[in-house]
C-alpha cells in the first residue's frame, strides 16, 4: 500500500488502511509492505511497522520532496512492476487520487474508487465496495484479470490497528529511476492552514436563535471534531460570526460529512444549504419543527443540555 | 469630488433604449424617487433611482450594485410627477446587465434551479406535489374549471405550505370544481424576469400557456401575487385562454355570492399589510379586507402606510436571494409599523411578505405578534 | 503564445441525484426515463474553459461519450458558449469502466487535434470515482493538474493551477498540453444564451463519432476493455433523510449522537 505522509506524520488516512489491509494480508496469508516516497522520512519506518506492515520500503529522495504526479508515478509504476503485488492500495485523498488514476492506467490494470468496504472472495480475489450512485448503493467490484488489483481507499472509514512497538518489519531503502526531469511540474506556491471556508469543513457544527446567541457550545464541538462553526441568517446578521459562516439561500451552501445543527427551526431559506450533507442531526426543543424533516438524527431537547455531555464524548475520542 | 469622463456609446445607447423600451424618456431627473424610495428609510445612503434613470437615459451600462438592490415595488412610481415606468427601466437594465455576465452569481443559480428543477428554491421536481399528498386534491390534467396554481414557494417552503393546505380546504368547503398540476406545475418566472433574463423566460412562458390552456381552466387561481402579475402582465400577451385572479378575489367573490362562509371566530386585533404586487401593482386592495372582515371577532385596524402606500418587504425584483445587512432591511420598517397599531396578527397575503415578516420579528425576538395569511385566517374561521 | 487556447471539456450527463438507480440486471446506471442533468463539476469545468476563451481567445469544444440523450445537454452546452461538441456514441463503447472510459476519450482528444487543454469535472456525481481525468493525461502522456479551484495562464506560457491538498492549497505550474480537473463550486456557470440555443437545436449539427470513426478497436474500448467489473449490489443508506428520533434522558440522547457521528470523525 502507498504511505501517505504531509513530511512529518503519516496521514491518518494510510494508518486506517493499514488496519484493515493487514486483515486482508492475512486472509491471503500473504505479506503487507508499506511504500514511503519523500525526503528525510526516515522516521516514518518505525510508525509503519507499528500499525501493521511486514516490510516497509523506502524511497528517500529530494525528488520526491513533495507530491509530484509523474515522479511519484514513475517510482510507484517501477516499485510495483518490480515487486508484483496482489493488491495495491491507497488513500482516496487528493493526491491518492491523483496518484491511483494514472497509475492504474499505466500498469493497465482496474482500480475501484473511494471504497468503504473490501473482502476477499472464496477465490482470493479482492471484491470493493464502491460508494457513489447517490449513495443508496453500494457496489461491490472485482478486478478479475489484471494485477495488482487497485483500490483508494475513503478516509475514516476503517479503524489503525492499535501500534504495537513489538511487531517487527523489515525496512529496505530502494532507489528509483527518478531525476529532475521527472517532476514535470512546479510549486509556485504552497498554504497549509486556510481561511474559513464553510463549504469545503468537513463537519459542521451550527448554531441557530435558540443558542441565543451563546455559540460556546458550538464553537468547542466544532473543533474538538476538527470542524467548522456555521451559523443561520440571524446570527449571523447580530454579527456573531462573519457571514463566512452563514449557511442558506442567502449564504452558503455546504456539502460535510457531518453536520450538527441546534437551535434552528429549519426554514428552508437555511435548509436548502445543507441537504448536501453526508449525516444530519437536530436538536431542537420543537418536535414539530420543520428541521427534522431534514435530518437523519433528531433530538428533541434543549441544546444546552445535549451539547456539554457531546463535548465530553468528543473530547474523549481525541485524547 | 473629481469627475470622471463618461463615454457614451451609440450602440450601446440603442441597446439600452431597446431593453427598457424607453420607460425613462419621460424622466426629467426630479429625484423624487430616489428621495421617496424605502431604502433610505432604512440605510444610510438611499438607493439612487434618478442616478440608475438618468444612466439608462444616456445609454450607460455596467455594474452597479444599487441595480440589484431595487425590490421592484413601485413606491417610486406612485409618486413620479411623469408617471414614468421605473421597474421597467430597471429591469431593463438588468437585462443588458446579465447579458454583460454581471448579474449577481446567486441570481443566476435561481436560474439554473428554474431550468433544471422548475422552481427557484433547489427543491427536486419530483418533490413540488409532496404539499398535498393525503389531501386528494384532484389533478388539473383531467380538465377542469378552476386551475389553483400553487407556486413554488408554497410548494416548496415548509412554512408556506401550510397556505396551499388552507387554500384546499377552503376551496372544498365551497364545492367549487378546482385541480392543481401538483408534480407537474413549474415556475411562473417572476424571479427570471427579476434578473433580466428573456429567452429562456419566453420558453418557460409558452409552455406554461400550453399546459395551462390544455386544462381547459377558466380561471387560474394563484397564491403568490407575483404569479399572478406576471400571469397577467407577460402571459396574456402569449394567447393564454384563461384569465388569473388571486385567491383573496376569488374569495371574495365566493363571500359575496354566499357560497362561502365563515363562522367560527376568536378575537383578534389584526393589521393587514398590502403586498406590492397584489397593491400598486395590481388595484387589489379591498377584497382580502373584505374577508378579513368577515371573520367573526376580527378587529381590523390600518398601519400608517396601507394601500398603495404599503412599505415594501424587500422580497420582490429578486430580493429573496439577494443578502442585505441585517440593520438595514425593509422588512423590519414594515414589522416596527405594524407592532405601533398593537394588532396581535399581521395578516398578508404573499409569501415573501409572510417570510420575510417572520424572519424580522424572529430577529426582534418578539413573540407577541404573529404572522398569518389571510387563507390561514379565513380557514380556521370556517 | 499562439492565437488562442484550443480546449476540450470533457462533459457527463448524469441522472438527477434523486433519480440514479442501477438496474440490477445489467448493473449499470440507469440512463433513459429518468431525469438527468449535466455533471456539476463539469459545468464548472466547462464555465473555466469560457473563461479562459473569454480572456485568452480560442475554442472550447465538449466532448462526451454515451447514448444519443446527450445531444440536448452537449447543445445546452454550446448555449453557454461552447463552439462544437463532439459525442462518442456506440454500443461497443456500453459498460466502460473508467479504464476504457478514459482511453476512449483520450483518443478522441487525439483525433480532434491540438489540444492545448483538456478540462474536466473532478468527478460526476453518479460514480463518483474521479478516475477518468487523470487516466486520460496518462493515455496522453501530458501533465495533469487535478482539484483546481483557479487556473490561469502565466506571463511564461505555463498552465497555473490553484489546487486544495489535505489542509490547504498549492499552486503548480505545468506545460502545456495538460488535463485539469475542476472541483465543483468554484465558479458561477453561466446561464445558457436561449437564442442560442434554439439555433443549436435547430441548426448546429454536433459530431457523433461511432467506434470506427474514432478508430478504435472494440477490444479497447466498452466493457471488453474494461478491467473491472460490478459483482453484486448492496443497498447502503437511502437517499432520504432516516427522521430518527433519538430518545432517552439528554446525556442518553448525547451518547447516542456520539455513537453515531464516531465512525465520521475518525480521519
Amino acid at each position: 500500500m502507498y504511505l501517505e505522509h504531509d513530511g512529518e506524520e503519516l496521514l491518518n488516512v494510510s494508518l486506517e488502511i493499514m488496519g484493515k489491509a493487514r486483515e486482508l494480508s492475512d486472509t491471503l496469508r500473504t505479506e503487507l509492505t508499506g511504500v514511503l516516497l519523500g525526503s528525510g522520512i526516515e522516521h516514518l519506518t518505525r510508525i509503519s511497522t507499528e500499525f501493521g506492515a511486514n516490510k516497509v520500503l523506502v524511497v528517500d529522495s529530494p525528488i520526491l520532496d513533495h507530491y509530484s504526479t509523474y515522479a511519484h508515478t514513475k517510482a510507484m509504476a517501477e516499485l510495483v512492476r518490480a515487486r508484483k503485488p496482489e493488491i495495491l492500495l491507497i488513500g482516496a485523498t487528493h493526491d491518492g487520487r491523483d496518484l491511483a488514476g494514472r497509475l492504474a492506467v499505466r500498469l493497465k490494470t482496474g482500480l475501484t474508487a473511494d471504497v468503504m468496504r473490501l473482502e476477499i472472495d472464496d477465490s482470493g480475489l479482492l471484491v470493493a465496495g464502491v460508494p457513489g450512485f447517490g449513495g443508496g448503493i453500494l457496489a461491490m467490484v472485482k478486478c478479475e484479470a489484471s494485477r495488482p488489483q487497485m483500490s483508494t481507499v475513503r478516509p475514516g472509514v476503517f479503524a489503525p490497528l492499535e501500534p504495537d512497538r513489538s511487531r517487527m518489519g523489515t525496512v529496505e531503502a530502494v532507489e528509483v529511476d527518478v531525476s529532475e526531469q521527472d517532476v514535470k511540474r512546479e510549486i509556485l506556491e504552497r498554504v497549509v492552514e486556510e481561511r474559513v471556508d464553510i463549504t469545503r469543513a468537513e463537519h459542521l457544527v451550527v448554531g441557530g436563535l435558540g443558542t441565543g446567541g451563546d455559540l460556546t457550545l458550538i464553537r468547542n464541538l466544532a473543533q474538538l471534531m476538527g470542524g467548522e462553526v456555521g451559523v443561520t441568517r440571524p446570527l449571523a446578521d447580530e454579527g456573531y460570526v462573519s457571514r463566512d459562516h452563514q449557511i442558506g439561500t442567502t449564504g452558503y451552501s455546504v456539502r460535510p460529512k457531518v453536520l450538527i445543527v441546534a437551535g434552528a427551526s429549519g426554514a428552508m431559506t437555511f435548509t436548502s444549504g445543507i441537504d448536501d450533507s453526508e449525516v444530519i442531526v437536530a436538536i431542537n426543543t420543537d418536535r414539530e419543527a420543520p428541521i427534522f424533516d431534514h435530518a437523519d438524527y433528531c433530538v428533541v431537547d434543549d441544546l444546552f443540555k445535549v451539547l456539554p455531555p457531546l463535548i465530553k464524548e468528543v473530547r474523549g475520542l481525541r485524547e | 469630488m473629481t469627475s470622471q469622463m463618461l463615454f457614451l456609446n451609440d450602440e450601446v445607447w440603442e441597446r439600452i433604449s431597446e431593453l427598457t423600451g424607453g420607460a425613462m424618456d419621460p424622466c426629467y431627473q426630479c429625484g423624487t424617487c430616489t428621495a421617496t424610495c424605502p431604502w433610505g428609510f432604512v440605510s444610510g445612503k438611499p438607493l439612487n433611482v434618478r442616478k440608475l434613470l438618468r444612466s439608462a437615459q444616456l445609454g450607460v451600462d455596467g455594474e452597479r450594485s444599487d441595480l440589484w438592490l431595487c425590490s421592484t415595488c413601485k413606491y417610486c412610481e406612485e409618486r413620479c410627477p411623469r408617471q414614468v415606468e421605473i421597474v421597467r427601466a430597471v429591469l431593463g437594465l438588468r437585462t443588458a446587465a446579465f447579458e454583460d455576465r454581471k448579474a449577481p452569481d446567486r441570481l443566476v443559480n435561481t436560474l439554473w434551479s428554474v431550468f433544471e428543477d422548475g422552481n427557484p428554491w433547489g427543491g427536486a421536481s419530483r418533490d413540488r406535489g409532496k404539499w398535498a399528498e393525503g389531501l386528494e386534491v384532484p389533478s388539473a390534467l383531467n380538465g377542469v374549471k378552476v386551475l389553483l396554481y400553487v407556486g413554488c414557494t408554497a410548494s416548496y417552503d415548509p412554512r408556506i405550505q401550510n397556505v396551499a393546505r388552507s387554500l384546499v380546504k377552503i376551496l372544498r368547503s365551497t364545492d367549487i370544481d378546482f385541480g392543481i398540476l401538483g408534480s407537474q406545475e413549474k415556475c411562473c418566472g417572476d424571479v427570471v424576469r427579476s434578473v433580466g433574463e428573456q429567452g429562456f423566460l419566453e420558453e418557460l412562458v409558452e409552455k406554461n400557456v400550453e399546459t395551462f390552456n390544455a386544462t381547459g381552466a377558466e380561471t387560474v387561481v394563484t397564491v403568490s401575487p407575483h404569479c399572478l402579475e406576471i400571469f397577467s402582465d407577460v402571459y396574456s400577451g402569449y394567447g393564454a385562454e384563461f384569465r388569473a385572479t388571486h385567491y383573496t378575489e376569488f374569495l371574495a367573490d365566493l363571500l359575496d355570492r354566499g357560497t362561502l362562509r365563515l363562522s367560527n371566530g376568536g378575537g383578534a386585533s389584526v393589521t393587514y399589510h398590502d403586498p406590492c404586487y397584489l397593491g400598486r401593482y395590481l388595484d387589489v386592495y379591498d377584497p382580502p379586507r373584505r374577508l378579513l372582515e368577515a371573520i367573526p371577532g376580527v378587529n381590523l385596524v390600518e398601519m400608517k402606510n396601507s394601500k398603495n402606500n404599503a412599505i415594501c418587504c424587500g422580497g420582490g425584483g429578486g430580493g429573496m436571494w439577494i443578502e442585505v445587512e441585517a440593520e438595514k432591511r425593509l422588512a423590519d420598517l414594515r414589522t416596527e409599523e405594524a407592532r405601533e397599531t398593537q394588532a396581535t396578527v399581521i395578516a398578508t397575503a404573499c409569501p415573501f411578505c409572510i417570510i420575510n415578516f417572520e424572519d424580522s420579528l424572529k430577529k426582534s425576538r418578539v413573540s407577541d405578534v404573529s404572522v398569518r395569511d389571510v387563507a390561514e385566517l379565513v380557514e380556521r374561521a370556517l | 503564445m499562439k492565437d488562442g487556447l484550443k480546449i476540450v471539456v470533457c462533459a457527463k450527463v448524469v441522472p438527477k441525484p434523486e433519480e440514479v438507480k442501477v438496474d440490477p440486471e445489467t448493473m449499470t446506471i440507469v440512463r433513459t426515463e429518468v431525469e438527468n442533468e449535466l455533471n456539476p463539476a463539469c459545468k464548472h469545468a466547462l464555465e473555466m474553459g469560457l473563461q479562459l476563451k473569454d480572456k485568452h481567445g480560442g475554442e472550447v469544444i465538449l466532448l462526451s461519450m454515451g447514448p444519443p440523450l446527450f445531444e440536448g445537454f452537449l447543445k445546452m452546452g454550446i448555449a453557454m458558449g461552447a463552439d462544437d461538441a463532439v459525442l462518442l456514441s456506440d454500443r461497443a463503447f456500453a459498460g466502460a469502466d473508467t479504464y476504457a472510459t478514459s482511453y476512449a476519450l483520450a483518443e478522441a482528444v487525439v483525433k480532434i487535434g491540438d489540444v492545448d487543454l483538456i478540462l474536466c469535472g473532478e468527478e460526476t456525481s453518479d460514480s463518483s470515482t474521479g478516475q477518468v481525468p487523470p487516466g486520460v493525461a496518462e493515455w496522453l502522456d501530458v501533465p495533469q493538474i487535478t482539484y483546481v479551484s483557479q487556473l490561469e495562464i502565466g506571463e511564461d506560457g505555463r498552465l497555473r493551477g490553484k489546487r486544495s491538498i489535505t489542509g490547504g492549497h498549492e499552486v503548480i505550474a505545468v506545460h502545456m498540453p495538460a488535463v485539469v480537473s475542476v472541483e465543483i463550486g468554484v465558479n458561477s456557470p453561466r446561464f445558457p444564451d436561449f437564442r442560442r440555443k434554439r439555433w443549436a437545436e435547430r441548426e448546429f449539427e454536433l459530431k457523433v463519432w461511432d467506434i470506427g470513426e474514432l478508430g478504435v478497436g472494440p477490444e479497447m474500448v466498452g466493457l471488453p476493455g474494461s478491467h473491472t467489473s460490478v459483482d453484486r449490489l448492496i443497498e447502503a443508506k437511502s437517499p432520504e433523510r432516516l427522521r430518527e428520533f433519538v430518545e432517552g434522558t439528554p446525556e442518553e440522547k448525547a451518547k447516542k449522537v456520539y455513537e453515531i457521528i464516531k465512525p465520521y470523525l475518525q480521519s
